[in-house]
């Protein structure tokens, strides 16, 4: 019971302190200046916080939904909604 | 207890819900609902760029990432509460659940102290596209998020006793709490970082 309990518990923080670090990632991506002063972000940058917000996105899906557990529609259903998603802003936004 | 950590082989191979299926259904005609929006929001976004980034700089950043920080503690919280009430460890699991309220309402606090900040500095819902999607987009997450709040409380509740103690309450109302969490990163990403 200790066991389960340690691996169960450690498993939730370890995904919490990871999206905690990938937030503070995505803050400083989005944090450049440009030459007047205001924030920007290049088209590099963009996506790469749209990437570090889809892992943040799964990982509360797989792991704090239980996602990963769940029936096999279930699973499909959620990978397909965040899939689908990114790609029809990702798209929309470079277009 | 609400149920066996180690579920049975057969439970194992056809997946188990956590909560009760039809409050899965809302979840997922939720986020059907806000992919929408986000589409939608991205589409204007595309067409009024130089509004929608000249906007964009008027939020504050630094309030944006602490809700996201405090949303996602929260849901450690509450990830943790119905791992305890799967032990039948009643009392950590409710004292789990009150700390994921209590950042909960952290989160309410932080975004009224933003709205009142942009609201009086002449930024209203009919100042341009952008404050429009930005008032009515976190507006509906903040309706969801006080809804998850009230969910919060009617799970701790029934944690107070065991023994007639409904799991899919408890499991539901995490789901529930957890998809808020989720639509608030993708509102983060959509409206205050991605430039």
């Amino acid at each position: 019971m200790n066991r389960l309990r340690s691996s169960s518990g450690s498993r939730v923080n370890a995904i919490w302190v990871l999206t905690l670090v990938l937030t503070l990632g995505s803050v400083l991506l989005a944090s450049h200046h440009n030459s007047s002063g205001r924030l920007t972000t290049s088209t590099a940058e963009a996506m790469a916080v749209l990437a570090l917000a889809a892992v943040k996105v799964l990982c509360i899906i797989w792991n704090f939904m239980e996602v990963r557990d769940a029936p096999r529609w279930l699973r499909h259903w959620t990978i397909g909604w965040v899939g689908g998603l990114w790609l029809t802003i990702v798209v929309v936004y470079l277009y | 207890m609400l149920q066996d950590v180690a579920p049975s082989p057969a439970t194992a191979r056809a997946g188990r819900l956590l909560g009760d299926l039809n409050v899965w259904i809302f979840v997922l005609g939720d986020l059907v609902f806000f992919g929408a929006y986000f589409v939608i929001f991205m589409v204007y976004r595309h067409q009024e760029t130089a509004v929608f980034l000249a906007s964009q700089r008027h939020l504050s950043l630094i309030a944006g990432a602490l809700n996201t920080m405090v949303l996602l503690t929260s849901s450690r919280f509450v990830a943790l509460a119905v791992q305890a009430a799967r032990r039948g460890e009643s009392e950590r699991a409710r004292r789990l659940i009150s700390y994921g309220g209590l950042f909960g309402v952290a989160f309410v606090a932080i975004k009224a102290f933003e709205w009142a900040h942009e609201i009086g500095h002449g930024f209203t819902l009919v100042r341009n596209d952008f404050f429009m999607f930005y008032f009515m987009l976190t507006g509906v997450h903040l309706f969801h998020v006080l809804l998850g709040l009230v969910i919060l409380v009617v799970a701790n509740r029934e944690l107070r006793s065991p023994e007639r103690c409904r799991s899919w309450i408890v499991e539901s109302g995490a789901a529930y709490w957890h998809m808020v969490d989720l639509l608030w990163v993708v509102i983060f990403a959509l409206l205050y970082l991605v430039r």
